[in-house]
């Protein structure tokens, strides 16, 4: 499984700033560590249906889904989107 | 791109407005001045098709997207000088579009079609005293019982509460921690043991518009009455404030577009110092800015109900469309007294009654302070 530069890059500088020091790893949980917020999710949301053409629907929308860099490429990679 | 309505949307407009204008407006002063809610015109709102805009012909809806709707109500306020009822009728709609998009097919089939007709009055239960904006930090809580559910807590501020049948109530499942935020939805009714309300609460504006605390004390609600996904309420709830945006917008559009008629009107005819006033710069520069407010309104108000049309998400826009255009009204309003001098300034004129009123578009759906807030976050600040 290929890391996704646009994907991670997004996280780190719109959702992960001021919270994370240092690198984001590819398994590191948005969720326990507060990167993904109420707010944060409907940006990541709104940025991967922009970005991939994809529609995350109410079946995505799962914990697990977005824990973490790996867990959405996972997600975009099931819907048909090479990240 | 295309900026054209089509004959039928156009046809619409005056349709609404001549019907508002003819049967929305009588007895505002009282209703106004005692709080009471217009019943009567509730009912001639029904049988006109205004409840039934967004409802899917299936359930006897007309079936029409959020552009014509949009468009629709502007023509609503633009007529109807009532803004509580208005408003009154924007909830109607939230409630129909969120059992329509998230409820199961029982749901639709018992509620769409008594909710689009005006049998049932819906309200939507999220507000409560320590949770505005901040709707994660809501304390009433669901627990599994049995082969349902517990509700407890209490609401505040619930606009149609007083006189609701159905009510769609968000409420936490669990500590809240997660970016989900651990809200459910349920749809309680009338009558349902240990929901309970207090009395009408009375308002600096907006009096018609019936709101009210609600308390559930041990509610219990089975399992086919959760409207969506366990957990998903946080979801629904954005999805709830887009549409509702876009709507209150278009509400507030069609009130601005009448009080910038009704001072363009004045300041033609009232005449001071043998002139028309509006020859002074200074009161045509405040009708002016009316109508370049209106403008750039209706195009961020166009471009919500598009993407909502699209099925994409319209987070920003309904944030930057809130926010421009309720407090355009707030100003419009504050100017519109100015133009009419003290008789702007007297009851009759119903222009404070406007002013009043539009106070409240800055606040409800999100403060204006919040919409900035939310609309720096999507910038990325």
């Amino acid at each position: 499984m290929q890391d996704d530069t646009k994907l991670r890059d997004f996280i780190k500088t719109d959702l992960a700033r001021g919270k994370v020091t240092g690198d984001l790893a590819f398994t590191d949980d948005l969720i326990e560590s507060e990167i993904l917020d109420s707010l944060g999710i409907m940006k990541l949301i709104l940025f991967i249906e922009n970005t991939y053409a994809v529609k995350i629907s109410d079946d995505d929308l799962t914990l697990e889904n977005f824990s973490s860099i790996m867990s959405i490429n996972s997600l975009l990679e099931r819907k048909g989107t090479r990240p | 791109m295309n900026f054209s309505l089509s004959d039928t949307q156009l046809l619409q407009w005056e349709s609404i407005v001549e019907f508002s204008r003819r049967e929305l407006n009588a007895q505002l002063h009282e209703n106004d001045q005692q709080g009471n809610f217009p019943l009567e015109n509730w009912k001639k709102c029904a049988e006109m098709g205004l409840f039934a805009l967004l409802t899917p012909e299936q359930y006897g809806g007309l079936g029409e997207d959020l552009i014509s709707t949009v468009h629709s109500i502007q023509a609503l306020s633009y007529g109807c000088e009532d803004s509580g009822l208005v408003h009154a009728i924007i909830t109607q709609l939230c409630c129909i579009v969120l059992v329509n998009l998230y409820g199961s097919a029982e749901q639709k089939r018992r509620f769409l079609g008594k909710l689009s007709c005006g049998a049932l009055i819906a309200a939507q239960s999220i507000t409560e005293p320590d949770a505005g904006s901040d709707v994660l930090a809501m304390r009433t809580k669901v627990d599994a019982a049995g082969p349902g559910y517990l509700l407890s807590g209490g609401k505040v501020f619930i606009s149609n509460g007083p006189l609701a049948d159905l009510v769609i109530v968000f409420a936490k499942c669990g500590a809240g921690k997660s970016a989900f935020g651990d809200i459910t939805c349920f749809l309680v009714e009338k009558n349902t043991p240990g929901y309970s309300m207090g009395n009408p609460l009375q308002k600096m504006g907006l009096r018609t518009l019936q709101n009210c605390e609600m308390f559930f004390d041990e509610v219990c609600v089975p399992e086919q009455m959760m409207l969506g996904k366990n957990g998903h309420g946080m979801f629904i709830f954005n999805e709830a404030i887009e549409w509702e945006r876009a709507l209150m917008t278009a509400s507030h559009l069609g009130t601005l577009e009448r009080i910038l008629e009704k001072s363009l009107d004045y300041a033609k005819t009232r005449k001071q110092f043998g002139k028309e006033i509006g020859k002074n710069q200074s009161i045509a520069n405040k009708i002016g800015t009316m109508k370049v407010n209106l403008e750039l309104g209706k195009l961020i108000l166009y471009k919500m109900a598009w993407l909502k049309d699209q099925g994409k998400r319209a987070t920003l826009e309904a944030s930057l469309g809130k926010l421009f255009v309720s407090e355009s009204l707030k100003s419009a309003c504050l100017e519109a007294i100015q133009i009419h001098g003290g008789y702007g300034y007297m009851q009759e004129c119903d222009l404070e009654r406007d002013l009043r009123d539009s106070v409240a578009a800055t606040i409800y759906s999100g403060t204006s302070e919040m919409q900035r807030n939310i609309i720096a976050r999507m910038l990325g600040l």
